[in-house]
């Protein structure tokens, strides 16, 4: 069915959103959402459930970092690469990636590979998407890079 | 378990307090001021980012009104899905969490030798940067007929939102049974490529269950606007509407479009078949257009517009009524040290949009930020994703990136993909949408004033 490769983007961003997170219960958890009968006639209140429910999730998995960066995330300095581009992101997932939002993935913290190979996805249409395949064809492999460096740095935290 | 975007904040503001950010050798300890005129999408973006940037700098919105009332999403109005309230924006977030002071008055003018703002309070703000954000100004005289005064009392544009939204909310709830909305839409350039294919599509999902004998027409001066095709397939799924010729090329064969016998609950005339408005006739309430008259029992008039008055009283515009500008900088030609962005500026391929306004901001702080630090500003980046609704469940958009020709001092489009959302999208896809635009109406005022 169509629909389950609609929501592979973001049950993968969402799966396998965070390093910390065990390999092995990643896999069995993508297995167990692909089953699921994701269908097109889910009605809007019940997507947004299900993706709140897996970002959730994705937070829920997430090891609280330490809190005190190595360094200023926001140096006085010349911006760091990738940062200006990364900015352009907030306005859907939040200032600096972090957001308190239920239907955006939050990037910040985000394992760099990760980030890179899901937006390459996106960009060479391997995963489908609502609006991301279209940003990600806008943007260099270099520019995602920096990106990916970017927000990787951002401590992703966990409120008690 | 939340995210804490709060502890992320603090920790910015401890080190801010506790002096670990060098001072800029610019200004020897001096802290450099940078006034903002207008606490809109660009003007709030670029204060709080700025102090993001560099917690040393001084910051200053002026803005003329004590709450922001946000125009995107504020179709929802005119159909009750929202109350007006839910439009309020406070400026307490820029205030407490970034330390940006916000002046509550109205600009009325400056004096570029002294770099000083005039306020209509009498004092006058002295700046070491200013950036210029004042959204638009609408002309409601450039369509005969048409004035404020009808616009405010009769005729309402609700396109800078307000009174006049609200009095089209009850223009629409009081309509007669089988009456007619008539949707005047504008000339380009103006804010929100879609919002005038929205707007009037809400409400034919509104008329539908409260008044389904009724009729949405949009009559238009362009013979295309952004997002038609895919507009005009939601228009087709869900109000009968009968997509026109030229709109099914590139429509995939495996994506089934209706045909209809009868007119649907929503009529589009564009310009070649005489939808361009000629003058108004309030007391018939009738349009006159180049196709003829239409007489209808709610009008709404998106009138031509130029960039916010102040931008003009300050010498910032051309005789287009747009601000131009350093693309790389957004530093005015016409004066220096004053920076405008947003609705009010050309930017080429750039709509006029919050999310346009929004990046612009964020390159601009940086830029300031180093300009000010006697560096060179880096190349700007920036990107627009519109999100639109042609039914409450049903959402699309228009996403781009955009890049500098710093010779050409022009912004054009990155690459030439698709820049809506596929004609083949399945339902989900679809209502997915109408989730994230629903979802972006949240994120983005946090990213802009919170
Ligand atoms: C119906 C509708 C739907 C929209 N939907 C979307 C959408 O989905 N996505 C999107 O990206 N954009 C959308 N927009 C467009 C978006 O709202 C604007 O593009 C954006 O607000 C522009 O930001 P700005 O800073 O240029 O102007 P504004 O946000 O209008 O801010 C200008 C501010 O300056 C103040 N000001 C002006 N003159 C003075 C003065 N002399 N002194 C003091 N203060 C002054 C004003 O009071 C105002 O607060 C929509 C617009 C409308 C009308």
């Amino acid at each position: 069915m169509k629909l389950q490769y609609t929501l592979w983007p973001l049950l993968l961003l969402a799966l396998l959103g965070n390093a910390q997170a065990d390999g092995k219960k990643v896999l069995e958890k993508v297995e167990k959402t692909a089953k699921a009968p994701v269908a097109d006639s889910l009605s809007k209140d019940e997507l947004r459930e299900m993706i709140r429910e897996l970002i959730q999730e994705e937070i829920a998995n997430v090891q609280p970092v330490n809190t005190a960066p190595a360094q200023p995330l926001t140096p006085v300095s010349a911006a760091k690469a990738g940062e200006l581009m990364a900015h352009t992101c907030a306005g859907c997932h939040g200032t600096n990636g972090t957001l308190a939002n239920e239907a955006f993935m939050p990037l910040a913290g985000m394992p760099e590979q990760e980030f890179v190979q899901t937006m390459l996805d996106f960009r060479d249409d391997q995963r489908q998407s609502t609006l991301m395949g279209t940003v990600a064809n806008g943007l260099s492999e270099t520019q995602i890079r920096e990106m990916a460096s970017y927000f990787a740095q951002v401590p992703m935290e966990v409120s008690p | 378990m939340n995210l804490s975007r709060r502890n992320f904040l603090g920790l910015l503001g401890a080190t801010a307090l506790a002096g670990a950010f060098p001072l800029r050798s610019a200004f020897a300890g001096a802290q450099a001021h940078v006034v903002i005129i207008g606490g809109g999408v660009g003007g709030a973006t670029t204060a709080k980012y700025l102090r993001m940037f560099d917690p040393n700098l001084k910051v200053t919105v002026i803005e003329k009104n004590p709450v922001y009332i946000r125009p995107y999403g504020s179709s929802e109005v005119v159909t009750g899905h929202i109350s007006m309230d839910e439009l309020n924006v406070s400026y307490e977030a820029l205030k407490s969490r970034y330390g940006v002071n916000v002046i509550i008055d109205e600009v009325t003018g400056f004096d570029p030798d002294k770099r000083s703002v005039k306020l209509k309070g009498g004092r006058g703000v002295r700046y070491d940067k200013l950036v210029v954000s004042p959204g638009i100004e609408l002309l409601y005289d450039k369509l005969a007929g048409y004035s404020q005064a009808i616009a405010e009392s009769k005729v309402p544009s609700g396109w800078i939102p307000g009174a006049q939204t609200a009095l089209l909310a009850e223009q629409l709830k009081a309509m007669p049974q089988g009456g007619t909305f008539l949707m005047v839409a504008p000339p380009n350039p103006y804010r929100c490529p879609p919002g005038p294919y929205e707007r009037p599509a809400l409400v034919a999902e509104w008329l539908q269950k409260h008044n389904p004998t009724a009729k949405v027409i949009i009559t238009d001066p362009k013979d295309k606007f952004v997002t038609d095709q895919t507009m005009m397939l939601g228009w087709n799924r869900l109000y009968d509407f009968t997509i026109p010729k030229p709109f099914l090329e590139g429509i995939p064969a495996s994506v089934e479009v209706k045909q209809y016998s009868q007119p649907g609950i929503l009529e589009w005339i564009p310009a070649k078949d005489g939808g361009t408005p000629v003058s108004l006739d309030v007391a018939n309430k009738t349009l006159k257009t180049e196709g003829g008259d239409i007489k209808a029992d709610v009008i709404n008039i998106v009138p031509a517009m130029r960039a916010g008055k102040i931008a003009k009283a300050m010498g910032l515009t051309d005789d287009k009524g747009w601000c131009p500008n350093n693309r790389k900088t957004f530093e005015s030609t016409l004066h220096p040290h004053v920076h405008v962005i947003g609705d009010a500026c050309h930017a080429d391929a750039m709509p006029k949009s919050g999310f346009s306004a929004n990046t612009q901001a964020k390159s601009l702080a940086r830029a300031l930020v180093e300009l000010l630090a006697e560096r060179d500003a880096p190349v700007p980046v920036w990107e627009n994703t519109c999100y639109a609704l042609a039914g409450s469940d049903y959402g699309l958009y228009v996403a781009d990136v955009f890049e500098l020709d710093e010779a050409a001092n022009k912004i054009n489009r990155v690459g030439k993909f698709n820049r809506y959302l596929r004609l083949d999208a399945t339902p989900a896809q679809i209502r997915m949408g109408a989730v994230y635009q629903q979802a972006w109406l949240k994120s983005f005022t946090e990213d802009c004033f919170a």
